[in-house]
């Protein structure tokens, strides 16, 4: 992991998802400073180890749901149970669109839900979108 | 038969002591009228005789002491003793004696037995009355006259007159009258005889036959043609015996009808069987003398309580009827039950004097019952069981299709994504063909990924909850029409709806129902000119009939079997996009609303595609 200030929090288990979102990011100058955790836990683990002003929290949370050890969904739950991490902005980015995932979702706490399209331009697209949003356009809680 | 009807067929006949009595009493009544008659008569006759008597005596015994006065004077005792022998000639005379006035006898002379008159010389002194009156006085069967002579101066004329005339007079009238009386018996006792003679024999016929009426046929009693008196009580009678004979064939008709119907048992006030028919011998294996004066108990099974029985017994003893099921036990211990009724005979005391089972078997409908219920707890366990399974089914297909829409659109972004990754990154070393076969295999897992997408889609409309409410489906259909219009403004539709259609359903999946439809609608009328979509609905007798019409490229009627399978497609993907998914999902839709859906069609004549719901609002 970097020890440089993270930017975005990418929790990813499927290592050709995490190659095409890196992609996608470098194609926008945004792949600096991206964190990549694996599973819940260690995203977890990642969070919990913030939030100080020398060491501070991503700006964003790029989450997968299914997730090995412990789910997008439990992820959510603990961070937003922590008040360390309570306004962190977490995305939920994910290949289902079935309701109850963006219904639990949104009741956990979720800022946004978007499902990954399968068309790799289109995917691009959202992540470029995403990317703009939250590091740029969206004024984040302060740490 | 009851024990009063025993005793009514069996007491002696009255008529012959009736017949007897109303004999006697009327010769008793003709006699006793007769003695009194003569009674009365023989009275007046005697008075009349006593007082003739009397008058002929005071005639004599006067005339004597008239005469007897002149002889005293003189003292001529000789022409005295002449005179009472010539008075004494009288025959009823007994005696006749003259007394001074201090009572020594003068002369006197008497009757002897023989009938000749002679003095008497030693006659005793006489009392003769203190009054110088004529005194008269009856002794036991003579007349006693005393006459004073010249007022008693000179003595007294005593006279004892015979009242045998008189006696005989009496005697005579009473004999004559009870011979008169014993003839009238006579006569009379033989009329009455005579008279009642057929009359008797009428009531007596009269009695028979009411005695027979109870075991009565319909029989008709003959008239006596003499006996008018009591025509009346035979009409009465055979009025009587017509009714009883058509009560008694009712009865016995319905008595028939029972027995063919119905296992009949009755039983005494104590429980005892007096009457079984066919059918409960057959029932219970038991010959009929083997049932009678037999408790009903003989019968009993082990499958009811103690309870059971004195409830029932409770409810007959105080007059009520009671209706149940039972099982009993047959001769040979098998077990049958019977449906019974049991009515209780009430007697004038309002206590129940017999009790008459009625009993239908019913072992047979018991068993079937047995067995549905035993068949009934089975089919919930199978139900149970089934359930169970299709709620694994269930939950396996949610799996299922969450790990379609996850896991197979993850390698589908990896093929495409990294296929447009070398198509970006090394396109400088890739040549034309190279990169037409990877923008294919680019163009394939976007469609792969949209087939799934369909997929789910469709799961979706089966495996979701409904939500049932009130739907408009004109308003649906406009919306769904407007939505179209907002997303392709250059293509040019013409709209007709229905006016407010309102049926009971779930209005997110009839949502989906008019997006496949009115977009199928939509789709294939994009090289239509003066395209037109229309909403309608049809009223029929079997309900209404919606329908989604269009003048669009319409498809083979041959296919149209075909049209409602998911990914069947009538078009060429050049000539219409799409995956085939859109009726199935449709059709789905309408069936689980309970609703049919069915399309018509010609090619270049547009399509039809009418849909019904099960249930209208």
């Amino acid at each position: 992991m970097s020890s440089t200030a993270a930017r975005i929090l990418l929790v990813e288990d499927n290592p050709d998802d995490e190659e095409l979102t890196l992609r996608a990011l470098r194609h926008h100058q945004m792949a600096e400073n991206v964190v990549v955790a694996r599973d819940g836990v260690e995203a977890l683990d990642f969070l919990f180890s913030k939030g100080t002003e020398l060491n501070p929290l991503p700006h964003v949370v790029l989450l997968d749901l299914n997730l090995p050890r412990m789910s997008g969904h439990e992820v959510l739950k603990a961070v937003r149970e922590d008040d360390r991490t309570r306004s962190l902005p977490v995305v939920v980015l994910t290949s289902s669109n079935e309701e109850s995932d963006i219904q639990n979702s949104y009741r956990s706490g979720a800022n946004s839900y978007i499902r990954k399209p399968v068309d790799y331009r289109q995917f691009v697209d959202a992540v470029e979108k995403i990317g703009s949003y939250w590091l740029t356009l969206n004024q984040g809680p302060i740490h | 038969m009851s024990s009063l009807g025993k005793q009514l067929v069996t007491k002696p006949p009255l008529i012959r002591k009736l017949y007897f009595q109303l004999v006697i009493f009327g010769g008793l009544a003709v006699v006793t009228a007769i003695l009194l008659f003569t009674w009365k008569v023989g009275n007046e006759q005697l008075d009349f005789a006593l007082s003739s008597d009397q008058m002929q005596a005071q005639a004599l015994v006067r005339n004597t002491a008239s005469v007897a006065s002149n002889y005293l004077v003189t003292n001529d005792f000789g022409a005295l003793e002449e005179l009472l022998l010539q008075a004494a000639t009288f025959p009823d005379v007994v005696s006749l004696t003259i007394v001074d006035s201090t009572g020594n006898i003068f002369a006197s002379v008497q009757r002897r037995a023989d009938g000749s008159i002679e003095p008497i010389f030693n006659a005793q002194n006489l009392d003769f009355p203190t009054t110088a009156k004529e005194k008269v006085s009856l002794l036991k069967d003579a007349m006693e006259i005393w006459t004073p002579i010249e007022q008693a101066s000179l003595g007294w004329v005593q006279l004892q007159y015979s009242l045998d005339n008189a006696a005989i007079v009496q005697k005579e009238i009473w004999s004559n009258g009870i011979t008169t009386a014993v003839f009238a018996f006579i006569v009379s006792i033989f009329t009455l005889i005579l008279l009642l003679k057929k009359p008797m024999r009428a009531i007596s016929h009269a009695t028979e036959f009411a005695r027979g009426l109870y075991k009565n046929t319909g029989k008709v009693m003959p008239f006596e043609r003499s006996a008018y008196e009591i025509e009346q009580l035979e009409h009465a009678l055979n009025y009587a015996s017509h009714q009883i004979y058509s009560s008694n064939k009712d009865l016995t008709d319905i008595k028939l009808a029972l027995d063919a119907h119905a296992i009949v048992g009755i039983t005494n006030e104590r429980g005892k069987l007096t009457y079984v028919n066919d059918k409960f011998c057959d029932l219970t294996g038991y010959q009929r003398a083997e049932l009678l004066g037999k408790n009903y108990s003989i019968l009993k099974s082990a499958q009811h309580n103690n309870d059971f029985f004195e409830t029932l017994w409770q409810t007959i003893s105080m007059g009520n009827i009671w209706h149940g099921e039972i099982q009993n036990a047959r001769k040979d211990g098998s077990d049958y039950w019977v449906e019974t009724t049991i009515v209780p005979f009430i007697n004038k005391q309002a206590e129940p004097y017999q009790y008459v089972g009625i009993q239908t078997d019913i072992t047979e409908r018991k068993k079937v019952t047995h067995e549905l219920e035993e068949y009934q707890e089975h089919l919930e366990e199978k139900v149970e069981e089934r359930t169970h399974k299709l709620k694994i089914a269930n939950s396996e297909l949610e799996s299922f299709c969450y790990s379609i829409s996850h896991d197979l659109r993850a390698p589908l972004r990896s093929i495409d994504g990294f296929s447009q990754a070398l198509l970006e990154d090394y396109s400088g070393n890739l040549d034309e063909q190279a990169r037409s076969y990877l923008n294919r295999v680019c163009a394939s897992s976007q469609r792969m990924g949209e087939l799934i997408d369909d997929l789910l889609e469709l799961s979706k409309v089966v495996r979701s909850d409904m939500k049932k409410s009130n739907v408009n489906l004109s308003l649906l259909a406009t919306r769904v029409f407007e939505q179209l219009t907002e997303r392709e403004p250059e293509h040019k539709v013409g709209f007709s709806c229905a006016s407010r259609s309102i049926v009971s359903g779930d209005e997110r999946l009839i949502l989906v129902m008019f997006e496949n439809l009115i977009g199928n609608a939509w789709k294939f009328t994009a090289r239509t000119e003066n395209a037109k979509i229309e909403f309608g609905v049809e009223h029929k007798d079997q309900g209404d009939v919606y329908f989604v019409r269009d003048n669009g490229a319409g498809f083979d009627e041959k296919y149209k079997h075909k049209m409602f399978e998911p990914f069947q497609r009538l078009h060429s993907n050049e000539e219409f996009e799409g995956s085939g998914i859109g009726l199935a999902t449709v059709q789905r839709i309408v069936r689980r609303h309970g609703g049919e859906v069915w399309a018509e069609s010609a090619p270049d004549s547009g399509a039809i595609i009418f849909f019904t719901f099960g249930e209208q609002a």
